[in-house]
């Protein structure tokens, strides 16, 4: 391959990266940001590396199950009580010792996060946004 | 098979060389190391019991990703350095100075990182799990390397082979990913989820990207050095090879997105793009498929043979790659992606790329640059390539894929009852079906023992060669596969592969 053509490719390649880029920096979908509770619970989230085991949205550990819609499953201050048994140590999830204002600001984070959209391609039966059986449309998952 | 006394300023850049070589098995070790011990955390009794000793899954797993990313970095870096060895000339007192910088920084982030995990200091990200002050040697380390390496690479550069571009778009790729993996450091990133997590996975498409332009560099430049055969590098389909990767590299992460709320372009792009690695797929059989026939037509020569285990790395590394990408094109099927994405297919992806691909080429790389450590400093003939350490790369071949079959497997279970049995209200999280729950864990640590052994069983001849102590004053014969002393008449194998 000529240098010429070299040249070419490379900048075709660069133009298609920062094409990307900017279209994912502006991306027009409207979001959410976190309320200041949930914001804390985001941060208690991070600190303990919840991540390592559990997923949002698809992303980080597998040894436990994803969590992006778990709030969806326990409405309202449920999730507070679903909480506090889990972070106690069940099976194979640890003990985290962790305060009431921790704990809430985890559960109000949770609560968010699941207003976002769905983590999984079917988390629950149509009312809290799955998916009818043979109903998958796959460009549209939200 | 009397190496070339190496000019005296070429000392220094040998033992560069070195230092990396010793870097990646190193940060292999690690990785492995805490590798098997998360396998064994997910055998629940196991779990339990490692929780009590104060062993945290929260430490093992970024530690086990961290050090994997740097053992696939500094792998290719040793080969980058070994190709400055023949292009650099005399070490100027400048680069000396900013190498030394690199090793030195790369060395503390590396230490600091196993130290302060394990404390439970996180920055709970994904791969990046160290606390982001860390960053600061790694990005720093990495910028004096691109100030040495684009000194040298940048003459000529357009007339260089593909490697040298590959390596010079991998590096310019580290630090541009690196930067956004930081992004969530800013507010307006960390406080809404969704953003942080459509530039998160970028971010990390790209860090993929980077590696693997390292290592695919490598893989070209061994070709080359083993066949003598510079034309390849120069090829139009080495370049077009690039192209494609590259282009790929940066959009088909967006499998892993289809579920986020974003712009549907974004997952056309990706979804568009994946498509294009049916193209490398169709490619790379092919090659595959003419490198078997030139062999059984050509016979096998003597020193194809004493490169047993060169050969069976590289060769395995094209079937994993033909098998990779049809789980990555698997993945990349929206209905299908929508069944797996989530479950254990996405780690047994990953793991069986990085072990599979790129673990692979860096491994048969590693064992062609023990080779060339003069035997005179190594002390004894240490074999780095014999029959038993061919066996050893087949059985890590099958323990590796067995590893990612069972991840694979067991995913795929899980996507298909989380879709059939959805978990409803106010019900509890088990979605997995009793004798999967049940058998997950201690299948997933019998495949990581097995592996981890067959690691250990290479790592225990080739770690002695690459940590024998280095002497400048020593040329002369490299180590070799077998006792040069022997022609091949008197060899009692008649496949000309030495026993250890
Ligand atoms: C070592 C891995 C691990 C870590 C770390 C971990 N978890 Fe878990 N978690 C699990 C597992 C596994 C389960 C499933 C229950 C079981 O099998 O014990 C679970 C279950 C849960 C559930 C219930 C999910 C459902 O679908 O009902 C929630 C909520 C949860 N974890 C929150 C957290 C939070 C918050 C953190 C961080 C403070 C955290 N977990 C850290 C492993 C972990
Ligand atoms: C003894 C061998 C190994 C064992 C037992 C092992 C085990 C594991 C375990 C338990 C996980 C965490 C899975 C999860 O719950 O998310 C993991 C993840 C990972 N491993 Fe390994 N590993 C081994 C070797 C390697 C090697 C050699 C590499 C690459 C060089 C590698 C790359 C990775 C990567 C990239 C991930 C992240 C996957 C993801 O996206 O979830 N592993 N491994």
């Amino acid at each position: 391959m000529r240098p010429g053509h070299r040249k070419l490719l490379l900048g075709f390649l660069a133009a298609c990266f920062f094409g990307q880029t900017a279209l994912v920096y502006s991306d027009p979908t409207p979001t959410t940001p976190l309320s200041e509770e949930a914001l804390g619970g985001a941060r208690t989230w991070h600190a303990n590396n919840c991540q390592s085991c559990h997923q949002i949205y698809g992303f980080g550990g597998f040894l436990g199950p994803d969590l992006t819609n778990v709030a969806a499953r326990y409405p309202g201050t449920a999730l507070d009580g679903w909480l506090t048994h889990v972070l106690a140590g069940t099976g194979q999830m640890p003990h985290f010792a962790l305060d009431e204002g921790e704990r809430a600001g985890l559960a109000a984070f949770l609560r968010e996060v699941d207003t976002t959209g769905i983590g999984q391609a079917r988390v629950g039966p149509g009312d809290s946004g799955g998916f009818a059986a043979g109903e998958l449309p796959w460009w549209e998952y939200e | 098979m009397t190496v070339p006394a190496p000019a005296a300023d070429q000392v220094s850049r040998r033992y560069a060389t070195l230092t990396f070589v010793r870097g990646a098995l190193a940060a292999l070790m690690v990785a492995l190391a805490v590798g098997l011990l998360s396998a064994l955390y997910s055998v629940p009794a196991l779990g339990e019991s490692m929780r009590k000793l104060g062993i945290q899954f929260t430490a093992l797993r970024p530690l086990h990703t961290i050090f994997a990313s740097a053992w696939i970095f500094l792998g290719g870096m040793a080969v980058v350095h070994r190709f400055l060895q023949e292009e650099g000339g005399p070490l100027k007192p400048g680069e000396r100075l900013r190498l030394r910088g690199q090793v030195l920084l790369w060395a503390f982030a590396g230490l600091g990182i196993l130290i302060t995990l394990p404390l439970g200091i996180t920055s709970g990200r994904e791969y990046m799990g160290h606390h982001p002050l860390l960053s600061i040697p790694i990005f720093a380390g990495w910028l004096l390397f691109c100030w040495n390496y684009f000194g040298i690479a940048g003459r000529g550069f357009w007339q260089r082979p593909v490697y040298v571009m590959m390596w010079a778009v991998g590096s310019l790729f580290f630090v541009y990913t690196f930067t956004e993996q930081h992004a969530y450091l800013l507010p307006g990133v960390f406080g809404d989820p969704v953003v942080d997590r459509q530039i998160q996975w970028k971010a990390c498409g790209t860090l993929v990207g980077s590696f693997n332009l390292f290592v695919y560099g490598t893989a070209i430049f061994l070709g080359e050095k083993i066949t003598g055969d510079k034309s390849y590098g120069q090829s139009r389909t080495a370049w077009a090879l690039l192209g494609i990767g590259l282009l790929n590299s940066f959009t088909n992460y967006t499998h892993h997105t289809y579920h986020l709320p974003q712009s549907h372009l974004v997952k056309w792009i990706g979804f568009c793009v994946s498509m294009t690695e049916l193209l490398i797929l169709l490619k790379v059989v092919g090659e595959l498929s003419a490198l078997v026939r030139a062999e059984s037509e050509g016979g096998r020569t003597e020193t194809a043979a004493g490169r047993c285990v060169t050969r069976i790395l590289l060769g395995s590394a094209k079937w994993w790659t033909a098998a990779m990408l049809v789980s990555s094109i698997l993945i990349s099927v929206p209905p299908l992606n929508a069944l797996v994405h989530g479950t254990y297919v996405v780690t047994g992806h990953a793991m069986g790329t990085t072990i599979g691909i790129d673990t692979m080429i860096l491994l048969a790389a590693m064992s062609w640059l023990l080779r060339e450590r003069p035997s005179t400093e190594v002390g004894v003939r240490k074999p780095v390539d014999c029959k038993q350490i061919c066996r050893t790369a087949i059985g890590l071949n099958i323990a590796a894929g067995a590893l990612a079959f069972w991840l694979h497997f067991a995913g795929l279970v899980d996507g298909v009852t989380r879709y059939l049995h959805p978990v409803g209200a106010g019900q509890a999280f088990a979605y997995r079906p009793a004798w999967l729950q049940a058998s997950i864990g201690p299948v997933f640590a019998i495949c990581g023992l097995a592996l981890f052994g067959f690691f250990v069983m290479l790592l225990r001849r080739w770690v002695p060669v690459a940590f024998a102590p280095f002497d400048p004053e020593m040329l002369g014969e490299p180590v070799s596969g077998w006792p040069l002393e022997q022609s091949p008449e008197e060899r009692e194998d008649p496949s000309g592969i030495p026993a250890c």
